[in-house]
């Protein structure tokens, strides 16, 4: 659970890679997820250039493959905290 | 340098003993094996990950003196994640080498089975970075990824990664201060439930509470001091993203580099060695970062019995962490007490026969931090 002002200090950060395109070079499938997440989903790691990687949950239907060209979209990351402050940051889907 | 004492408690889920139970049981245990009186230690170190999280208790310097007669003395906690016990060894090195100091006693102790593995899991993923957390990853789910990359590259299978469970099991089970000392089977390991994929629940070490100490000194008082060949510690990126490759931990092979370099000797030359197999793909990585076999063979040598008990150079005689157990502050100098107690020849039934010089390969984070030690007989 993070405070309403973490969570507003992360925004430029969190939206980052908004709409940017990668490649999906791994993936892993959290069956026992940590506090502040529900299992089973998806995490992919994904490539936007030869220099730039970044992890992310998968927000589609199907499951990811690795070699997958994929886009990132806004999404609710993690749980609400006790300050109510609801946050957002990227996810990733098939880009079509 | 010289590793005088070595003892390790019992791993395992310890429902009866808290945190200073085990700081107390190790840390006398130790300074008694080394037959240095207590007044010459002087200075304390304590490694520990999670105290503050899962206990409420910091200031494991001061409560480690406090607990064992040595107030005084200076002491406190050294946190490197699942290699705070490697670096706690290496800064007593460092001090031994400086002069600041002719005894350090250095434990490593960790409390974990009173909480959820879901508080656990979170507690030690503050060993990650922060978008790794965001992106609700475990460790489990950190070395996932690694092993899907490792799985295409060279062919591995789940069956492949098996083996590593299967040894460690083998190994455990004549260790009787192991958590899990018993073998078992390929189809109890590749039928375990999935943590995260392509991980099961034998791949992945286990939640342990446990500690081990020893005492570190800058003279041999005794024939069964073991002499401390080498200590290289190196790092890389926090975060997994930042590394340059995937399939390997280049902070082990730096590590591994200054060991070399310090000692003179050569992967070639290690008789017996303890690694990092916080999961199998680590254990399978380490062996091949170390220089033991080349990148992309790791798990066909452990498939073939390179590393068994009775294998060309044994690795995780102690059942290492997969069987053993694995409190993560304790595990790195449990690594340096299983060393010493091989090379002086005190270790019962899974002793082995003419071994010289043993190897401690201790990791923290998804590769972030890592510490090797060569050891070296009298």
């Amino acid at each position: 659970m993070k405070s309403a002002i973490k969570v507003w200090r992360h925004q430029s950060n969190n939206y980052r890679f908004l709409g940017q395109t990668g490649k999906v070079i791994s993936k892993t499938r959290i069956i026992e997820a940590p506090l502040g997440f529900k299992g089973p989903y998806w995490v992919v790691l994904v490539a936007i250039d030869k220099k730039t990687r970044l992890v992310g949950q998968w927000s589609d239907i199907g499951e990811p493959k690795i070699g997958m060209k994929v886009m990132g979209v806004l999404r609710r990351i993690g749980e609400t905290g006790k300050a109510e402050a609801i946050e957002y940051g990227v996810k990733w889907k098939r880009a079509r | 340098m010289f590793i005088a004492g070595a003892y390790q408690t019992k791993f395992g889920e310890l429902w009866d003993k808290d945190l200073n139970d085990l700081i107390v049981e190790a840390g006398e245990a130790a300074i008694k094996d080394s037959g240095i009186k207590r007044q010459d230690i002087d200075l304390v170190l304590v490694a520990n990950m999670l105290a503050g999280n899962l206990e409420g208790q910091n200031h494991l310097g001061a409560l480690a003196v406090e607990l064992l007669g040595l107030n005084g003395v200076s002491a406190s906690r050294v946190e490197a994640a699942c290699a705070s016990g490697g670096v706690a060894v290496n800064q007593a090195v460092n001090a031994l080498k400086a002069k600041t100091a002719k005894n350090v006693l250095v434990i490593g102790a960790e409390k974990m089975t009173d909480k959820s593995s879901a508080e656990v899991s979170s507690g030690l993923m503050g060993a990650a970075s922060e978008a790794e957390r965001q992106a609700g990853l475990t460790f489990v789910g950190l070395y996932g990824l690694m092993a899907r990359v490792y799985f295409d590259r060279f062919k591995m299978t789940k069956n492949d990664l098996a083996y590593v469970a299967v040894k460690n099991h083998k190994h455990a089970s004549l260790n009787p201060k192991a958590q899990y000392p018993f073998a078992v089977d390929m189809e109890t390991v590749l039928k375990s439930s999935c943590v995260a994929s392509p991980l099961h629940l034998f791949d992945c070490s286990p939640i342990t509470d446990g500690a081990a100490a020893v005492v570190v000194t800058d003279k041999a008082r005794s024939k069964r001091d073991v002499a401390v060949a080498a200590s290289g510690m190196a790092t890389d990126s926090l975060s997994l993203t930042q590394r340059e490759s995937l399939v390997e931990l280049k902070a082990t092979k730096l590590a591994m580099k200054q060991a070399c370099r310090q000692s003179g000797l050569k992967p070639g030359d290690i008789d017996l060695a303890e690694v990092h197999d916080c999961f199998s793909i680590a254990e399978i990585m380490a062996v091949e970062d170390l220089g033991f076999c080349q990148k992309g063979e790791g798990f066909k040598k452990i498939k073939a019995g390179d590393f068994d008990h009775d294998g060309r150079l044994p690795v995780n005689l102690s059942g290492g962490l997969k069987a053993c157990g694995h409190p993560v502050g304790a595990t790195g100098v449990k690594q340096i007490v299983e060393l010493a107690i091989q090379l002086r020849g005190e270790a019962g039934q899974r002793q082995v026969k003419k071994v010289n010089t043993g190897l401690a390969h201790n990791v923290g984070g998804s590769g972030a931090t890592a510490v090797v030690h060569i050891l070296r007989k009298l």
